[in-house]
């Protein structure tokens, strides 16, 4: 039983190298984002931070009053007395939330390289395992906790006597619901409101340019030698879904230790013949990628995707490690892989 | 002649047996105290001894009082009553199993109360600290019951019961394994204190384990005598009018409770149990009136600095206190093996 938690940790760490690895690669969308003003998409930040340009027009910028009561997404009423001057996100999602109403967070998790502000933030550890000295020490008068990954630090996070607010991504939906949540937290209503819809409208707006036929989509997480397909359930595969995406591993039963994931046998995958197949690979960086491992894998040559090199490498960065705000992005993204 | 020369012989043995008391009682107590300043005074943030103090008394320094007493102090007085608790736990295996190699760990214990945990665990993730220590305690408890049903043979036999123990621990042990390899992450998560670790305990796990650890030590201590007189063997404590079985029962029930308790809110920490009651027989030999206290000192010490180490060795990353008590352990157990051999 050590030995899971070990490799538990093992793995863990891990992703947070590749991480590291990850954001250096996107290095291209950050300076893009920067140069745009800041926080979430480079969109969403540039009408947030001019309010009164086209979008900004339609919503009323709301003060928000204080003491507030709010229910966060963890379905727990938290009531905050004065606006919040020194927040602490201690969650990759939780600290893109709080940038992308135009924030700032005193701590990050070890992880985060997004947006580029959020870096000089003070390092309070993994995500699984913050530094609870490190929180109290940065004198926050708000914690912003991941309604996902960090439930379990519930009563530890609240002991140290500052309200905390539960938000997270485990569903698209879940991202405007928890942008607007911290909008109003923050008193930055206008920016989460505009955050949220500019969320919403790029959804309806690549839907309704859907094409008739849709691809059979086979998302896939882990290394090479092991890794486990997305469900519906899962954050990636709801994207996948929204976007009228045939997931193979729909109706699975959940198997391995992310919720939302199954395992396939390969016997599954030839006879549901995936047009396109997306892989985030879990590992240290440099090692093969699920991509290439399955590109030159004798078994999957039948596989459409394969023979119409339809494989991809998607990021695991915005769709597993820090799933919210960046949304847009990965909608965008993902529309091109399956309808090219 | 002979009286005149003795005197000032048994006047500095005697000097020279209260030194060695005093050395055996006094070094394990100062170190635990230092163990204690310690683990108050250092941790991933930085503050000075006034802030400390400050922290300590609540005066006026709202931050250092968070992080001094909502944070540490829990932390210190929980891997106090972890330590203490495996300390004796172990020295009561020891005794009754007549076994060096025995403790908690080994002889499943802390497995039968992990498993429980675990279980109730992946249940409901919302299973309150309080509830958490009787769960745990139940398990180990049957894993004592089984260890000891197993063993029964018209009497339990020292080695039966060890080898009994051995395979009971690495049955429950695959059971623990298999219930966290089947778990989603965030249940893994709730589950990974079981790798031996204080992360986010607080004052709620104290209150909910104290009494536990105060019943199991009591009744350790009124065994105390008891247990020197069956460590002259079954049939000298029979003819002594020492009922075995029922000294041998109670033993392992304390012994329980202890390891019960224990693994409630640290998991599975290994190595306190084998090598705490060795080294508190070196400092007062077998009595187990002075060496049951002892134990329960120095394990004390152990598990607050191996939990000071956890926290600061990597900051702001823990390390498992389990990993921190075998590093330390370890060499330090295959030293003494080797120089008292």
């Amino acid at each position: 039983m050590r030995h899971g938690v070990k490799l538990l940790s093992v793995l863990a760490l891990g992703a947070m190298v590749l991480a590291a690895a990850c954001g250096g690669t996107s290095d291209g969308d950050k300076t893009k984002t920067a140069a745009a003003g800041g926080a979430t998409t480079p969109g969403a930040t540039q009408s947030a931070a001019t309010p009164g340009t086209t979008a900004a027009a339609t919503t009323a910028a709301k003060a928000t009053t204080y003491p507030l009561t709010v229910t966060d997404m963890l379905g727990r009423s938290v009531t905050i007395a004065a606006k919040p001057v020194a927040v602490a996100a201690i969650s990759p999602t939780t600290v893109e939330y709080v940038f992308a109403v135009g924030a700032t967070s005193k701590t990050r998790s070890t992880s985060v390289k997004f947006p580029d502000a959020a870096t000089s933030a003070k390092d309070i550890g993994p995500s699984y395992q913050p530094n609870l000295e490190l929180i109290a020490a940065e004198k926050p008068d708000l914690i912003v906790a991941d309604s996902v990954i960090q439930p379990q630090l519930l009563e530890s996070l609240t002991g140290l006597g500052v309200p905390v607010v539960y938000v997270g991504a485990q569903v698209f939906t879940d991202v405007p619901k928890g942008l607007r949540i911290i909008g109003e937290v923050l008193d930055a209503q206008a920016a989460g409101e505009l955050a949220a819809t500019k969320l919403e409208k790029t959804l309806s707006n690549l839907k309704a340019k859907l094409p008739a036929e849709k691809p059979t989509v086979l998302v896939l997480n882990g290394s090479p030698e092991d890794f486990y397909a997305a469900k519906p359930e899962s954050y990636v595969g709801d994207l996948v879904q929204l976007l009228g995406g045939n997931n193979v591993a729909k109706g699975a039963p959940d198997v391995g230790r992310f919720p939302g994931y199954t395992k396939l046998s390969l016997e599954t995958i030839l006879t549901s013949k995936p047009d396109v197949v997306l892989s985030i690979t879990a590992g240290p960086p440099g090692g093969t990628t699920l991509t290439a491992s399955l590109s030159s894998n004798p078994a999957w040559a039948d596989v459409p995707a394969v023979q119409n090199k339809r494989v991809s490498e998607i990021s695991l960065v915005i769709y597993l490690q820090a799933p919210g705000p960046r949304a847009g992005d990965a909608l965008t993204e993902l529309s091109k892989l399956l309808y090219p | 002649m002979s009286i005149v020369a003795a005197a000032p012989r048994v006047r500095s043995e005697r000097r020279s047996t209260a030194a060695r008391t005093l050395l055996a009682w006094g070094a394990p107590l100062a170190l635990l105290a230092l163990a204690v300043v310690l683990g108050l005074s250092l941790g991933a943030v930085t503050l000075s001894p006034a802030r400390v103090l400050n922290g300590l008394l609540d005066r006026n320094d709202p931050l250092a009082h968070t992080i001094v007493w909502d944070l540490r102090m829990p932390r210190v007085l929980l891997a106090l009553l972890v330590g203490a608790s495996l300390g004796v736990a172990g020295a009561l295996l020891q005794g009754v199993t007549r076994n060096p190699l025995a403790d908690p760990h080994i002889l499943g214990l802390t497995a039968g109360g992990g498993l429980a945990a675990s279980v109730a665990i992946r249940v409901s993730q919302d299973v309150p600290a309080a509830a958490l220590a009787p769960i745990a305690f139940g398990g180990a408890l049957t894993a004592a019951a089984l260890l000891y049903g197993l063993s029964w043979r018209g009497g339990v036999s020292p080695v039966r019961l060890a080898l009994s123990g051995v395979a009971i621990a690495s049955m429950l042990t695959s059971a623990i394994t298999m219930i966290l390899v089947t778990s989603n992450l965030t249940t893994q998560a709730s589950l990974s204190f079981l790798a031996g670790g204080l992360f986010g305990r607080g004052w709620d796990e104290f209150y909910a384990v104290w009494p536990y650890v105060t019943a199991g030590l009591v009744a350790a201590l009124l065994l105390s005598r008891d247990m020197n007189i069956l460590s002259l063997g079954d049939e000298a404590a029979q003819s002594l009018g020492l009922s075995v079985e029922r000294t041998r029962v109670f033993a392992i029930a304390a012994a329980a409770m202890l390891a019960g308790a224990a693994v409630s809110v640290a998991g599975m920490v290994a190595f306190v149990g084998l090598l705490i009651p060795h080294l508190a027989r070196f400092l007062t030999g077998d009595d187990h009136r002075s060496l049951l206290p002892l134990s329960a000192i120095l394990g004390a010490a152990l598990v607050v600095y191996a939990d000071l180490l956890a926290r600061v060795v990597d900051k702001p990353v823990e390390i498992p206190l389990g990993i921190v008590t075998a590093i330390v352990g370890a060499p330090f157990l295959l030293y003494m093996v080797r120089w008292r051999a």
